[in-house]
Parts: C-alpha cells; sequence; structure tokens
C-alpha cells in the first residue's frame, strides 16, 4: 500500500502541478464548469471553485504527513493481521489526525481570503443568500467592491468586512499553528 | 515450511527452506546479521509481500493450512500467526487497545 506524492496518481500529480497556480487560474476553471452545466454565478458554483481551489493544498500536506509516519507502523498493524482499512482509520488517521486538522485549517484560510477565484463564480449581492444557487458576497468581494464606491457609508463596510476577514484568518492561522505544535511533540 | 523460496527481484533470499517447527515449543534460531532471519519470520505470514519486488515459492503449512494457497485471506492468516518485531512499535492508541489490535 503506497500512499505517496511519489506514486504517479492522477490525483498526485494534479495536486503538485496546481498547487502553485494562481487563484485566477480556478476561477476560469469554475467559469467553464458553469457555462458546461448550466450553473448561473451562485453560492454552489462558488463552493466547487473554492473545493477545487484548496484541493491540491490539502492534499499536499496530507501528502507531506503521512511520509512522516514511519514505515513500522504500517507494517506492525499488518503483522497482527489488521486491514488495509483498519490500518488507515485506526492507526494512521489517530497518528496524523491534528495534522489532519491543520490541513483542513490551511484550506480554510485560503479559501475565505481568495478573491479572484469566487469573481466569476458566486457573483455579488449584498443580501444573504435564499438558497444554495443564488449569488453570494464572499468578504473578499465584498470589501473589493464595496471600496470603490463613492458613498462613505459603503466604504465603510468595506473596512469592516476587511476587519472581520482579517480576525478570522488570525484566529484560523493561529490555531493552525497550535495544531502545528501539538502534532510535533506528538511525534 | 516445505521449499520455501524467497526472491527479492533477481536475488535469491531463501533457498529451499524445510522446517518443522514444534507445537508449543520455543524455537529460537541464530544466524550472522543479513543472513535472512527477518526475511523468513516475514514469509511465514507473508508480511513479506508488501513488498512490491519480493516473489515467494513453496510452502508454509499451519495446523495442516498452506498459507500461501491462492484462496487464503491474508488479514485472516495473519491474524492466526501475527509477527512482533525486534523493534517494538506502539500503535497510537491505549494500552489496551495495543494489546488487543488486529
Amino acid at each position: 500500500m503506497r500512499i505517496r506524492s511519489h506514486d504517479g496518481s492522477a490525483l498526485s500529480g494534479y495536486s503538485w502541478i496546481s498547487c502553485g497556480d494562481s487563484s485566477i487560474v480556478f476561477g476560469a476553471f469554475g467559469f467553464i464548469v458553469m457555462t458546461t452545466f448550466g450553473l448561473k454565478v451562485s453560492l454552489l458554483a462558488g463552493m466547487i471553485t473554492l473545493a477545487v481551489l484548496i484541493l491540491p493544498v490539502i492534499t499536499r500536506a496530507l501528502d507531506e504527513l503521512v511520509q512522516t509516519v514511519p514505515h513500522e507502523l504500517m507494517e506492525a498493524s499488518f503483522s497482527l493481521g489488521a486491514t488495509k482499512w483498519e490500518y488507515v482509520f485506526k492507526v494512521l488517521l489517530q497518528k496524523i489526525f491534528p495534522g489532519v486538522v491543520m490541513a483542513t485549517l490551511l484550506g480554510f484560510g485560503r479559501a475565505i481570503g481568495d478573491a479572484a477565484s469566487v469573481m466569476f463564480t458566486t457573483g455579488f449581492t449584498d443580501n444573504l443568500p435564499a438558497g444554495i444557487t443564488k449569488p453570494v458576497a464572499t468578504l473578499p468581494l465584498a470589501i473589493f467592491f464595496q471600496l470603490s464606491s463613492p458613498i462613505p457609508e459603503v466604504r465603510e463596510r468595506a473596512y469592516a468586512a476587511a476587519v472581520i476577514l482579517t480576525i478570522i484568518i488570525l484566529i484560523v492561522s493561529y490555531s493552525a499553528r497550535l495544531l502545528n505544535r501539538r502534532f510535533a511533540q506528538h511525534n | 515450511m516445505r521449499n520455501l523460496n524467497v526472491h527479492f527481484d533477481s536475488y535469491h533470499v531463501l533457498k529451499n527452506i524445510n522446517v518443522d517447527i514444534p507445537d508449543g515449543a520455543i524455537t529460537a534460531m541464530h544466524r550472522p546479521f543479513g543472513c535472512g532471519k527477518t526475511t523468513l519470520l516475514k514469509s511465514l505470514n507473508r508480511l513479506i509481500e508488501s513488498n512490491r519486488e519480493v516473489k515467494v515459492t513453496g510452502e508454509v503449512l499451519v495446523d495442516g493450512e498452506n498459507f500461501y494457497a491462492p484462496d487464503v485471506e491474508v488479514t485472516q492468516i495473519r491474524k492466526k500467526l501475527g509477527l512482533l518485531s525486534q523493534r517494538p512499535t506502539t500503535l497510537p492508541m491505549s494500552i489496551y487497545g495495543n494489546m488487543t489490535f488486529g
């Protein structure tokens, strides 16, 4: 069993190539998906785009984590009669769990702060979306659009959104760092 | 073990091993470093198959059952014949979990 980046699988190849890609490329990809499947600008289209955006981030982080797990652990599990899935869920995931949460938080941090990838796909509205197929405003897009308004009150909302976004990213980054430290101690 | 042969690629590591290990007895093996003791032990419960380049022929018979028969479920034979490494590896779970794993 090999869960490594050098296994030549399509997913690992995709994650290695696209991890450093510009967000606008993912936005363009989301736009192509929308036009192909007849989706309008919506929360759903934004979710799909952001999922594709953070997939390589999380995959690469998990890949690095799995490589830190000693081979002896897998051998010890198999030698006692564990199946592949028992090893993955009962041993491997237990071992790397703080790292999995950390990778998820990193992906979340990347997604919540990204503007370019959702520019073509989510649309923009001042209201909360009534459904998954309705347009939605992400915080970076709210900052982008409202900051260019000539009305001072609207610009103030953009500043408020910037503060909220900064606080959220700070919390996420700090949590990821704490978990990273805990993971390092655990190993 | 009957005519057990293990190859790593073209390298013939274990050659025609024929050993009877008596039931309920402590059996020890001593040979120089690198002669294939661990490889032999890993061949018993097919743990050696986690290495892709390995090829094993012959029979390992436990209670009359050939562990290398094509219809044998590998995880079941490992439950029957466990292997503890010389270097202890603790699984990331409780002591009870470690004792009862598998």
